[in-house]
């Protein structure tokens, strides 16, 4: 009936191959105007791996149009198969977080990033530590300054 | 060790502290590495929980700081005798570029009795109140009157009405005792503030300051002790029944009114606005005070001025 949907061809870090519609294409403003160019050899997306990718298109196919929707019951739809696709390990939803922004697809930027503030809230210093793959680096001294002192009470 | 090429960069875990928001998860993180150390204070974005509001003090004892500190990671095994961590001054100093800041305040002492009264309102500020819409009045349930309450006849509407106007005090009373709070030290010591928003535990009431009205406020002088309220005119309609379709609800003698500051001459500072559009958009639909918002403007209207006084 309609002509056929214009198609984008991406490639992964990994060498896979991936076809988008072009008007989900056109959300990333990283790729958008290499897309507005008309480009039809595959484009190279050297920061982003395979599974990563596949994730972010299955995320956008399902975003597009359906976010801006007043319908309740779609709004509803979306935001339970939100939470479904983001039950991920914390290494991928991190890799989504930094596809999003080198992509910068700001709705999956925002979800991914709200979703990790929210499961830091409330929890152990340690927790958070385990979560960040961060190191207590404080020196002793340093340590004990914030234990004791609380220098931000302080003004500083 | 785990590999570092695995963290994310700077930028975008400031992303995230940035959509944390809550002022006391962010404390915790500036204990979790030097890098969430050095990132956490430049956080533009948060909401702080007041436990309870102290008056101001005189700069707290070294045993207030640590009781305090130790207090926001085990909330309850230490309270202090006095708490400086409650005051929002204090937790806020460790931030550097606070933008959008909301403050959750302890609920205000409660207007009655058995929980049938209801109090809403919703006040702007620049360097004092700039206007305010609050609704007041009584729950009940469709057929049945509000607990203890005799029906109030047409004919004492007026009367009514004019008990209404110690209400209306009183919230406004609490609006610019909050105002007046930010005003000394809050809005001045972070000098980047685009947006305040102050609201209390109950729901009661929210005052807000956009740009302009931070703006006007940092070039006064800090208030002096006491809390002026300014000269308001009143638009006060008054409905005796209003129903919300929210579950059968059925607002009892609920009075919409719609507060506006005058300038000491008794001109009225603002243009005349539209006050439906202001009082229907003062309320989220929770709770069926939009709706009834909507009902109440279609009532008559009564004036009212009250002259400037000093609390």
């Amino acid at each position: 009936m309609s002509s056929k949907k214009k198609v984008i061809t991406l490639r992964s870090s990994d060498g896979e191959i991936f076809e988008v519609e072009e008007a989900v294409a056109l959300e990333w403003l990283t790729i958008k105007p290499l897309v507005e160019s008309g480009c039809t050899d595959a484009i190279p997306l050297p920061q982003v791996t395979g599974n990563i990718l596949a994730k972010v298109i299955e995320y956008c196919k399902k975003h597009i149009g359906a976010s801006e929707s007043e319908d309740r019951k779609i709004l509803y739809e979306l935001e339970s198969w939100d939470a479904d696709f983001i039950k991920v390990d914390q290494g991928t939803l991190f890799d989504l977080i930094r596809a999003a922004d080198y992509l910068t697809i700001k709705t999956l930027f925002e979800f991914t990033c709200q979703t990790v503030a929210d499961t830091i809230k409330h929890k152990t210093i340690e927790e958070v530590r385990h979560i960040f793959r961060e190191s207590n680096d404080f020196t002793p001294e340093e340590e004990k300054e914030i234990r004791g002192k609380s220098w931000w009470l302080q003004g500083l | 060790m785990e590999d570092h090429f695995d963290r994310l960069p700077d930028c975008l875990l400031l992303d995230i502290l940035d959509r944390l928001s809550d002022a006391k998860s962010l404390v915790r993180c500036l204990s979790v590495s030097s890098r969430f150390r050095s990132l956490v204070p430049l956080a533009t974005s948060l909401r702080l929980l007041v436990d309870r509001v102290v008056p101001p003090s005189p700069s707290p004892s070294l045993f207030d700081s640590f009781a305090a500190f130790l207090n926001l990671f085990f909330p309850l095994p230490f309270p202090p005798p006095s708490s400086p961590y409650s005051s929002p001054s204090s937790v806020l100093r460790g931030f550097r570029c606070v933008r959008h800041l909301d403050i959750q305040l302890p609920s205000p002492v409660t207007l009655n009795d058995n929980g049938s009264t209801f109090l809403r309102y919703r006040a702007t500020f620049g360097e004092t109140l700039e206007e305010c819409v609050m609704i007041v009045g009584f729950r009940g349930k469709e057929g049945k009157e509000g607990a203890g309450r005799e029906v109030v006849k047409a004919a004492d509407e007026e009367g009514e009405v004019k008990e209404r106007v110690f209400w209306v005090i009183r919230a406004l009373v609490d609006a610019c005792k909050r105002h007046n709070y930010a005003a000394r030290e809050l809005i001045r010591e972070h000098q980047g503030l685009a947006s305040l928003r102050m609201s209390d535990a109950a729901g009661e009431g929210v005052v807000e300051m956009g740009k302009r009205g931070l703006e006007e406020c940092r070039k006064c002088p800090a208030p002096r002790e006491g809390c002026r309220v300014p000269r308001v005119k009143m638009q006060m309609r008054y409905g005796r029944k209003t129903e919300v379709q929210r579950g059968g609800e059925v607002f009892e003698g609920a009075t919409l009114v719609v507060v506006r500051t005058m300038n000491d001459d008794g001109t009225r500072d603002w243009p005349d606005g539209d006050d439906a559009a202001r009082a229907t958009d003062a309320f989220g639909s929770d709770g069926g005070y939009k709706e009834a918002v909507g009902e109440l403007m279609k009532n008559r209207s009564y004036s009212l001025e009250i002259n400037s006084f000093l609390i």
